[in-house]
């Protein structure tokens, strides 16, 4: 079994909690790779219920709802790939935000 | 001590609930005809939902010679024969100059009908095109302009409100600002969509991420007393079994070979054929798998080609090397389309005053199996119905009904005591959505019969036992733990309802397959179900006959 690493922003200003990083390891089928969403949403059903993101998606890079900065780039969740062994770090695009990757308009 | 959630109250002539493609089309409807409208939707605005990731397909008579009835009669027959004509005629009838109304409303609608129906049974070509996020952009750009709209983005509905036997309203969650709205209106249109989630592979959580169908709209109809129609006929579809492409849909006539080598798939059956993915499910529920499909090959062009929205999707994921034609995949049968629903008339009235209901969420429009392309017309014509006949009778109110005080203090409890909670109970929604979604791939899939449908049904009692010790995480903002509580609630009524309904129907008619019973019964009967204190009130209703 081989596993990416994810850093995710987290931030709740509501419940005081201050901008940081937490490192989550998802593991991957050997045969799959995985889509940054998917490894959201994976943490979110197995490791952390916490989090927040935007988790309803059309998967075809066409809603937006899942644009976000991954690696230094907005790009779409839903067509981003992590890699076993590799580290990808995640961030809320610009804005307010409401709860970790979550940005309010 | 956590906080509480602020209360704030919010009323109009018309709520409607959910903004994909019914509920936005309702929206303008009800307000074009001058409506107070408030429009909630559990995700921002065009996003979540299955209208976004609708190809496009939607029928509508249009061709030479075809006309609403041969279009109604082609759906009745592959319906088999327990759809209410009446609903079928009004949207066959209707859904051309539907068609003709999101374009003029802006829509870019491809009126040019490729000549080849889309499935052998059809005896006309009726594929309009118009894929669902340029309906929702079309439809939410003008909605965004009216004044007389009120759009609360990023609210979830909990509960419908009823007082005095009329539905007036619901409680919904903001998740943005962390305040409970008490909706009231004079009357209520709901248009939630579906209930794929209920099952562990679904094509409604495309790239296998959800889309917010986990049958909120079903449960909240039947808490308040709505009646609910032929809950069991659900349609399942190919679909590749892992990966980054789950949930999307697959092409039957793609080779497919089960662990053996084996082909085994019957021939000469159309693209979107359930026969085809019964003889998949065969073929895993009795340990030949996995079912593996290979589209390499000559198949490569025709699968991509088959419609755009796989084409978009193949381009991206052929970037990630997990297409079915870049190496063999192992595919699964997911929940597709709900065909039963919320029972309406074709002015989308349900059983109970005040509440009307259209698109996925209403039931017997297409009886026992959708025809692809056939959602859309369905969507668009039920949700223009809806917000047409809702402002209608709203307009002839002389004012918002009040709430019923005590069901609104219950509801605003349950939400601060889950967040609440989270200190005291000790059970997380994720074990119950796991639970549930068990029961329905182990009781509740394609081949059923009296003896899992029972133990499902007592699975379920043991998983509605636990739901009063459910507790969530802190936060009152964007709070997913909190509405994973609120999924898990209405995820245990709406599989009660299917599990219900499937052992009530004693036959095998579309979809729902009985190997117990596995012939259609002479008779044709919708099961109706209506929620009570202790259980549910199951009658089997004939259904009307036909037109003409
Ligand atoms: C992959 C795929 C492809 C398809 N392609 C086609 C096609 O080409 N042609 C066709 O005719 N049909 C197609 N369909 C079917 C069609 O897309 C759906 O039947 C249709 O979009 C349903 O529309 P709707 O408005 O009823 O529901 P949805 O689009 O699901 O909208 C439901 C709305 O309700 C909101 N909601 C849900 N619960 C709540 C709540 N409790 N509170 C507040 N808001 C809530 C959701 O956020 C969403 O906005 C396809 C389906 C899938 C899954
Ligand atoms: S989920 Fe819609 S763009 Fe990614």
């Amino acid at each position: 079994m081989t596993y990416a690493t994810l850093e995710v922003f987290r931030q709740d200003a509501s419940l005081g909690i201050a901008p940081h990083f937490d490192i989550f390891k998802v593991p991957l089928d050997e045969k799959d790779k995985t889509t940054v969403l998917e490894a959201l949403e994976y943490i979110l059903m197995n490791l952390d219920s916490s989090l927040g993101f935007r988790r309803y998606c059309c998967g075809l890079q066409s809603c937006n709802s899942c644009l976000m900065e991954i690696d230094g780039k907005a790009a779409p969740a839903c067509h981003t790939l992590v890699e076993g062994g590799r580290t990808t770090r995640v961030k809320p695009l610009e804005g307010k935000v409401a709860r970790d990757l979550i940005v309010d308009k | 001590m956590s906080d509480r959630f602020h209360i704030d109250t919010k009323k109009s002539d018309v709520l409607v609930i959910g903004a994909g493609g019914a509920g936005a089309r309702a929206a303008l409807a009800a307000a074009m005809a001058g409506a107070a409208v408030t429009l909630v939707s559990r995700s921002p605005l065009g996003q979540g939902g299955l209208t976004p990731s609708g190809n496009g397909g939607y029928h509508a008579a249009m061709w030479p010679g075809d006309s609403p009835e041969i279009h109604a009669e082609d759906l009745i027959s592959m319906g088999c024969y327990l759809n209410d004509p009446d609903l079928v005629y009004t949207m066959t009838s209707e859904a051309p100059m539907r068609a003709k109304e999101l374009a003029e409303f802006g829509a870019k609608v491809n009126f040019n009908i490729p000549p080849k129906p889309a499935e052998p049974q059809m005896r006309f070509p009726r594929s309009l095109f118009c894929p669902g996020r340029e309906i929702l952009r079309t439809l939410n750009g003008k909605l965004r302009g009216m004044s007389n709209v009120t759009i609360l983005e990023n609210h979830l509905a909990t509960r419908l409100l009823v007082s005095k036997g009329r539905v007036v309203g619901a409680v919904t969650l903001g998740l943005s600002d962390g305040t409970i709205r008490v909706c009231t209106a004079k009357t209520v249109v709901l248009a939630a969509g579906s209930l794929g989630e209920l099952y562990p592979l679904t094509s409604q959580e495309p790239m296998g991420v959800p889309t917010g169908s986990t049958g909120t709209g079903y449960a909240m109809a039947a808490w308040a007393g709505a009646e609910l129609v032929d809950m069991e006929e659900i349609q399942f579809a190919i679909t590749p079994a892992r990966g980054p492409n789950r949930g999307m849909r697959c092409l039957p006539w793609a080779k497919m070979v089960n662990a053996k080598g084996e082909e085994f798939v019957t021939p000469g059956e159309g693209p979107y054929s359930d026969i085809v993915a019964r003889d998949v499910w065969r073929e895993i529920s009795e340990g030949r798998g996995p079912v593996i499909m290979d589209l390499r090959g000559e198949l490569r062009d025709t699968s991509r080609k088959m419609d755009p929205v796989t084409e978009l999707r193949g381009k991206i994921l052929d970037d990630m090397e997990a297409m079915p034609w870049q190496k063999p995949v192992e595919v699964g049968i997911g929940s597709l389309y709900c065909m039963g629903g919320v029972r309406i008339n074709k002015d989308t009235q349900t059983s109970l005053p005040g509440l009307f209901a259209a698109g996925e969420v209403s039931g017997n429009v297409h009886g026992g199996r959708r025809v692809s392309g056939n959602a859309f017309p369905e969507m668009i014509v039920f949700g223009a119905r809806a917000g047409e006949a809702a402002s209608k009778e709203a307009l002839a109110m002389l004012s918002v009904p009040e709430a019923d005080q005590d069901q609104v203090n219950s509801e605003v409890d349950y939400l601060n005591t889950l967040v609440e909670g989270s200190k005291t109970g000790s059970v997380d929604h994720r074990e119950i959505r796991k639970e549930v979604r068990d029961i329905m791939y182990k009781d509740a899939h394609m081949f059923r019969n009296e003896t899992d449908l029972t133990a499902g049904l007592q699975r379920i009692d043991e998983v509605k036992a636990m739901l009063p010790k459910l507790a969530c995480g802190q936060g009152l903002i964007y709070n997913l733990d909190l509405v994973g509580c609120i999924d898990a609630r209405a995820m245990v009524t709406t599989a009660g309802a299917v599990l219900t309904a499937a052992l009530a129907r004693k036959e095998s008619r579309g979809a729902h397959y009985r190997t117990d019973y596995p012939e259609l019964s002479t008779e044709v009967n919708h099961t109706v179900l209506r929620s009570m204190d202790d259980g549910w009130d199951v009658r089997l209703v004939p259904v009307s006959p036909a037109r003409r």
